[in-house]
């Protein structure tokens, strides 16, 4: 389903204070988020419709383990790290950054403390976000049962940020 | 020995980034991708993966599967850390030596980095 065709109003996303520092030194402040209309988990509901996983809620509550120390085998912050790497490797190709800005951001994902990957719930309103997703549309295309969305380019004027916990 | 660098020789550094990074994404979250259909080089319009990272990225799942004779969603909690942290090891060590400046402007970058004023959201 389409962005345009859900009801709910609010989509939610987590992210983490590195990438929204990130995001807004080296990309003019556009960020790339996925998002979905399910905040919560209650994973139990037939209307739930995003695995554990892409829960707004459990990111963040994962993040903030992680960074509390309480999950000994943490594989967030690193899968994030290696986001960071791939979206800088991406800016690069696409010409947004040069090699120099590109580098800083590598090193950045490297040397940045757990801490530094705060969570950060974004609030975002859906008919603001419509413009900003951008789905390739292939007809072949497994037709996905979980609604999450991703938005890229989204500017900070379309987001709140809240604080949770 | 379990080891993705074989299969990961001579391919160009930017393919090999992206390849784990999708890699990581399906070891860690198979089963997910399953049950709710997700395709799992899902992006964003100007970040597809090309055929040919897809391709690398299947190479690499159809080792580990071989490799633990077992189906990525099967893997045990063990089995996956086990991997997530290879992939690790090997993308965190793919760029060359960066120059003084780069970790000198890094550095600068993250003393400046704050957390986002939310005082009006509370």
């Amino acid at each position: 389903m389409s962005i345009k065709d859900i009801t709910h109003p609010i989509l939610y996303s987590t992210m983490t204070t590195l990438a929204y520092n990130i995001n807004k030194k080296y990309y003019t402040d556009k960020h790339y988020m996925w998002c979905t209309p399910f905040f919560g988990s209650d994973f139990a509901s037939p209307h739930f419709t995003v695995p554990p996983s892409s829960s707004p809620l459990e990111i963040y509550d994962t993040l903030k383990k992680e960074i509390d120390g309480s999950d000994l085998h943490g594989t967030k912050i690193k899968l994030n790290r290696r986001g960071i790497r791939k979206g800088a490797a991406l800016m690069l190709k696409l010409k947004n950054i040069n090699q120099e800005q590109h580098d800083e951001i590598v090193t950045i994902s490297k040397k940045a403390k757990d801490v530094q990957f705060k969570p950060l719930l974004c609030v975002i309103s859906r008919l603001e976000a419509v413009p900003f997703y951008k789905k390739v549309d292939v007809n072949d295309r497994a037709n996905p049962l979980s609604h999450e969305y991703i938005l890229s380019e989204l500017p900070q004027s379309a987001f709140d940020i809240i604080r949770i916990g | 020995m379990k080891d993705l660098r074989p299969l990961l020789k001579d391919k160009p550094f930017v393919e090999i980034r992206e390849s784990l990074y999708y890699l990581g994404r399906y070891v860690k979250q198979a089963a997910s991708f399953e049950k709710y259909s997700k395709d799992i080089f899902e992006d964003a319009q100007n970040s597809e993966p090309s055929a040919i990272v897809k391709a690398l990225t299947q190479n690499l799942i159809v080792y580990i599967e071989k490799v633990e004779n077992k189906q990525a969603k099967n893997l045990t909690d063990d089995e996956v850390i086990f991997w997530l942290d290879h992939i690790n090891e090997i993308e965190e060590n793919l760029d060359p030596e960066l120059p003084d400046s780069s970790i000198k402007g890094a550095l600068d970058s993250l003393e400046g980095f704050s957390e986002p004023d939310i005082s009006q959201n509370e």
